[in-house]
């Protein structure tokens, strides 16, 4: 499987990320290499096997009872960030009301 | 020429509801709505490096109750999967929710036939997900505000099949499932606090073979946060859509958003960077394994569903559909019917006077009918004296009144304030000849061929008795006295 350029920068794109043409191409050369490595796995045949979505697979229902438990980190948390007005916290304005809630 | 008549709506819901528990999804914070901003939070729900969720077990068995409500099969196996994307609301750049193997599958929710607007709307799937922060857009100060109070919250969406075929049906559905979840203690669903959201997918759908595409693509409105706002943005919708049918315009698949304002949805316009949330298992969470046995016992525990209990009433009690829906939109009050039908009161006039009076009364004070002195026993008593006709009508209104404040026992009260019916013919006579004494004008117009007059007469007997006289027979007497002149 070949990586593309357009895949990279779709990529960073969904991440939020810059990317300069050499730093494209490179990382494109990285990920090729990643997913050449992994697709070794392709070679294993795995049709009688079940998938395992979690590597606690053998720890079922670790739960919580429903506590409410205060963390008290709520001021410090304001101290910390960069931008607040009041008790929010506040970002440049965004418009897009498409990525509010969910999809 | 295409036909739009030969087209139905085809409509989709996808609901999110708050769960009814103290703390997050996977943290202890709690879900208190209202706190200052930025109070109930945590490493885990702010998504500081090093944090580790853990799954609360109390969101987890109301989910369990939902799907159970719904007639979907909880699966043995589900696990938690990470949904990418970036948004400010979202601190850790992802929302864990379910995906490939979601809490419960199937089911549906059967709407009565109410104006055409009944049938069984098929559940897809329940699954359990946690909510994002709550951004407000502040136009002046060109600045978004986070508050992350909510970040984190348990809830559980509901994605129905396609069978809702009307904007009028989209509400009843919600209405019906508010109710049920409602019921069974899953959410308070409490709108203003937006613990109800739902995403609107619509299109239209060829019920022919004529002229025409088969189906116009999907819109998807998203997050609708009120019943008649899903219902106008799928209004809107289905005029739009027809519009384009009619045109021959083919419309895209796409996201829109609902101008409650304007009354209007608009593109979400983006495209480009269609989502692509790059779904994969929470490697920090375990699966959940539910015994089907535990689930079974979560579901024996369930308060009889909103529509079982309405069918209840109308075949175990004679109430018209009408009554029986009333009382059961009302859970303490379709208890409250149930014990005074227990005490001994017929359930037509319980089911009457807790719809009327009852409601009027609680309507008007703003209270509970658990805060309240009057309770079913009062009630039934009151129904018994009006049943054997020791009081009037007029005179039970204003013996609950007494009751509803006071809590003291409406024979009680009868007795205290001599209230019992006058029925004996020669105590009227003597009461109502005195009113006639004392409006001689009325007295000769009835007398004169005005017969209008004597309501007039009968009114004053039933003023100067307090409501305790039968008026029918104050009638009688009145005409009887009139005629003979005495």
């Amino acid at each position: 499987m070949r990586i593309s350029s357009d895949q990279v920068e779709r990529i960073a794109q969904l991440a939020r990320l810059h990317l300069e043409d050499d730093e494209r191409e490179r990382i494109r050369g990285d990920l090729q290499g990643i997913l050449e490595h992994v697709g070794r796995l392709d070679e294993i045949d795995v049709d009688e096997i079940d998938p395992m979505h979690n590597p606690a697979e053998s720890d079922a229902n670790v739960l919580r009872d429903d506590i409410v438990v205060e963390s008290g980190v709520s001021d410090g948390f304001l101290e910390s960030v960069p931008r607040r007005d009041d008790r929010y916290v506040t970002t440049p304005r965004f418009v897009d009301p498409g990525s509010d809630g969910h999809g | 020429m295409i036909d739009p008549g030969a087209y139905r709506a085809t409509i989709g819901l996808e609901i999110h509801v708050a769960l009814n528990t103290r703390s997050k999804m996977f943290c202890g914070c709690s879900t208190d709505f209202g706190a200052p901003p930025n109070t109930n939070v945590c490493p885990v729900c702010l998504g500081l490096p090093g944090s580790l969720p853990v799954t609360n077990s109390g969101a987890v068995n109301l989910g369990i109750i939902a799907a159970r409500a719904l007639g979907s099969q909880v699966r043995t196996r589900s696990h938690f999967e990470r949904k990418n994307y970036h948004y400010p609301d979202l601190p850790k750049g992802y929302q864990i929710s379910q995906y490939s193997a979601p809490l419960a599958v199937g089911g549906e929710l059967v709407l009565d036939d109410v104006e055409g607007e009944g049938g069984r709307i098929g559940i897809i799937r329940v699954h359990l997900e946690e909510d994002a922060g709550k951004s407000t857009h502040s136009a002046d100060k060109g600045s978004t505000l986070l508050d992350f109070n909510r970040c984190g919250v348990p809830l559980a969406e509901i994605v129905t099949e396609p069978h809702i075929q009307s904007p009028g049906q989209a509400r009843r559905f919600l209405e019906e499932l508010r109710a049920l979840l409602r019921v069974v203690g899953v959410s308070e669903v409490r709108m203003e606090e937006g613990e109800l959201r739902c995403d609107v997918n619509f299109n239209l759908v060829r019920c022919d073979e004529g002229e025409g595409p088969v189906r116009t693509e999907i819109s998807e409105v998203k997050n609708l946060n009120s019943f008649r706002s899903v219902q106008r943005a799928s209004e809107y919708e289905l005029k739009r859509h027809v519009e384009a049918v009619s045109r021959g315009d083919v419309l895209e698949h796409e996201t829109r958003h609902w101008d409650e304002e304007r009354g209007v949805t608009y593109s979400a316009r983006s495209k480009e960077m269609a989502h692509d949330y790059r779904y994969f298992p929470d490697p920090d969470l375990p699966p959940l394994v539910i015994d089907p046995g535990y689930a079974d016992h979560l579901a024996g525990g369930m308060p009889e569903p909103p529509r079982a209990k309405r069918i209840r009433f109308a075949d175990e009690f004679g109430l018209s559909r009408y009554d029986a829906a009333v009382l059961v939109a009302d859970p303490p009050l379709a208890d409250f019917f149930e014990e005074t039908v227990s005490h001994g009161a017929s359930a037509r006039a319980a089911a009457r006077w807790i719809t009327g009076e009852v409601a009027a009364h609680l309507n008007a004070s703003g209270a509970a009918i658990s805060d309240v002195p009057a309770s079913p026993a009062h009630l039934a008593e009151l129904l018994e004296l009006l049943e054997a006709e020791q009081i009037s009508e007029k005179v039970a209104k204003r013996v609950w009144r007494d009751v509803f404040e006071s809590g003291t026992m409406p024979r009680v009260i009868v007795e205290r304030e001599c209230l019992a019916k006058i029925d004996d013919p020669e105590e009227l006579r003597d009461i109502v000849s005195a009113v006639i004494a004392e409006n001689p004008d009325a007295a000769a117009e009835y007398s004169s061929g005005k017969d209008r007059a004597i309501g007039y007469l009968v009114g004053k007997v039933m003023e100067d008795t307090r409501g305790r006289a039968d008026p029918r027979l104050v009638n009688d007497i009145l005409r009887d006295m009139l005629r003979s002149g005495s």
